[in-house]
């Protein structure tokens, strides 16, 4: 019974299941490669903030048991997973990513670490993320105290954040399948930089309990996968309502990815194209367009204009702010990585309570404005990020930021849907681009439709950096 | 699609929202001041971005509340 390292950086969780079922592989052996190349590659992209060996071992032997006894949890079950380090483990240091609280430990598992753990997974590491998900208004990659994050692709590029260790230890195949966060581009940054496929949830689709809070009304949490049809069967582990989470919804949910819809899908793109993009992120996406076209029709839309941006960060400077009010006024926020995390939230008092409820009164607006949009739609496509990864070195506001970008990010976390980043190509530097598929509030059975017919005619989202096989060249 | 622009000058009262802040932190050296300043104009030009949006009185914060009887 072995698998080789090739295998286990290739397979899919419905490959992976396969082999645990024909014995060709245990949960153990699966725990152990991940372990072994969480402790290699992972560090060397500062992925890694805990091992959680341990557990692992003893999730892994139960998984084991299970397995031969035909107790049979589903298809997660023996497969191993890392989570970012702002859920609670019991037992097991959760830093939030950042200094003050690189001691901190809590007694009870978050509920998304509980549901993988009754699905049977196996929880290997807390992976790495921005300080305090990003918060604190970082403008570099250097904002963790376990270092910059680093995409598999280039190690001279960042990972993307805040979930940084969840999208690298993805991408570079050291684990099937993370758990990140997302309150306004956590996921489907990391996603798009690291060259992975990741979910964000409809808000409230999965619970948030024991999950560090940066902004209780628009944090979402989400699986960064090896594929689609992954994210699917991740997101039904950890979806349905928690009594814990008073914003988690009473709507059952089970992954059932919609056929391909004999008349196509109803698809659209923002008017005015994607020339904010870098050239290779919009060749990328026009060729995206290209394979998805004789399967839909493609029509041009245009967001109402209202101010989503504003809208969006008003709310996180005001949450936040309160959420972090003790690390704030104590003077331990001077403890954080990043010089500008350390300053920029004593200017969140600037921020009014007449703005706030502005802000959360214009969100409704925002909602159903794009609701209206949306439902004569399937899904409304655009690059996930306006560049690939920036350099390592270098200032977010000196490279990321496009003129023209539409603020589709903020617009939609702000109205909280969900949305899936799936890889198109590669850039300059030899970074991934990437798509994303953003639907209607809870139709992710939609997008990850149109995102699986996507990664049937196309095979990005199966090529590996070279530190996923040491020795082997890159399949850029 | 173009967002409403944020007004072109920092409103008023941003030198008085950033005294307010240095008061209540101190030894706050000139570049972290800078930096303060710089956030401080930046909601205040968010803000003014959100007012030029009417609302209705019917229009209500999008918040939940779970609410609590403990028998």
């Amino acid at each position: 019974m072995t698998i080789d390292a090739e295998t286990f950086a290739r397979a899919s969780l419905r490959d992976l299941g396969r082999l645990l079922r024909a014995g060709e592989t245990s949960p153990v052996e699966l725990a152990e490669l991940a372990l072994e190349r969480l402790d290699t590659a992972g560090r060397q992209l500062n992925a890694v903030v805990t091992l959680t060996h341990e557990r692992a071992l003893r999730e892994a032997l139960a998984a084991e048991e299970e397995l031969r006894a035909g107790r049979d949890r589903g298809p997660l079950h023996g497969i191993p997973y890392g989570a970012k380090d702002l859920l609670a483990t019991a037992g097991i240091p959760t830093t939030w990513g950042a200094a003050p609280f690189r001691d901190q430990v809590f007694e009870y598992d978050a509920t998304v670490v509980t549901r993988l753990h009754a699905a049977g997974a196996v929880l290997v590491a807390k992976l790495a993320m921005v300080e305090l998900a990003g918060g604190m208004g970082y403008d570099q990659p250097n904002a963790s105290f376990t270092g910059p994050g680093r995409s598999p692709w280039n190690r001279e590029a960042w990972s993307g954040g805040s979930s940084s260790g969840s999208g690298a230890a993805v991408g570079a195949r050291a684990v099937p399948f993370a758990i990140g966060s997302e309150t306004s581009g956590s996921i489907l940054t990391p996603s798009s930089f690291c060259g992975v496929t990741g979910l964000r949830p409809t808000y409230g689709r999965v619970s948030r309990h024991g999950a560090m809070a940066l902004c209780w009304t628009m944090d979402k949490l989400g699986p960064l996968c090896r594929s689609a049809d992954d994210c699917g069967l991740v997101l039904e582990a950890i979806a349905g309502h928690d009594p814990a989470d008073p914003s988690s919804v009473a709507r059952p949910w089970r992954y059932a990815p919609e056929r391909e819809p004999q008349q196509g899908f109803r698809l659209c793109v923002l008017k005015g194209g994607a020339g904010y993009a870098q050239p290779d992120v919009a060749a990328n996406f026009e060729a995206a367009l290209a394979v998805l076209r004789p399967l839909a029709t493609i029509d041009e839309v245009e967001l109402e204009e209202l101010p989503y941006g504003p809208v969006a960060t008003t709310i996180i400077r005001a949450e936040a702010s309160s959420a972090f009010e003790d690390l704030i006024e104590s003077g331990r926020v001077a403890e954080l990585t990043a010089p500008e995390d350390r300053v920029n939230p004593l200017a969140y008092d600037a921020v009014s309570a007449r703005d706030y409820l502005r802000a959360l009164r214009l969100r409704g607006r925002i909602a159903r404005s794009f609701d209206a949009l949306l439902a004569r739609f399937d899904a409304l496509l655009a690059p996930t990020t306006a560049t690939v990864a920036s350099p390592i070195d270098q200032r977010f506001s000196d490279y990321l930021r496009r003129e023209g970008a539409p603020p589709l990010v903020p617009a939609a976390n702000v109205a909280g849907l969900p949305a899936v980043a799936v890889p198109t190509g590669f850039g300059e530097r030899g970074l991934p681009t990437s798509m994303q598929i953003l639907g209607r509030a809870f139709d992710e059975n939609r997008i990850l439709a149109v995102a699986g017919a996507y990664q049937r005619r196309t095979d990005w989202h199966l090529r590996l950096p070279p530190i996923a096989l040491p020795g082997a060249a890159s399949e850029a | 699609m173009a967002e409403a622009q944020p007004a072109p000058d920092p409103p008023p009262d941003v030198n008085g929202l950033v005294a307010a802040i240095q008061a209540r932190h101190s030894g706050l050296d000139e570049q972290a001041l800078d930096a303060v300043r710089r956030g401080v104009a930046q909601s205040r030009q968010m803000a003014a971005a959100m007012q030029a949006h009417p609302l209705q009185n019917s229009d209500e914060p999008q918040t939940v509340l779970r609410v609590a009887r403990g028998d």
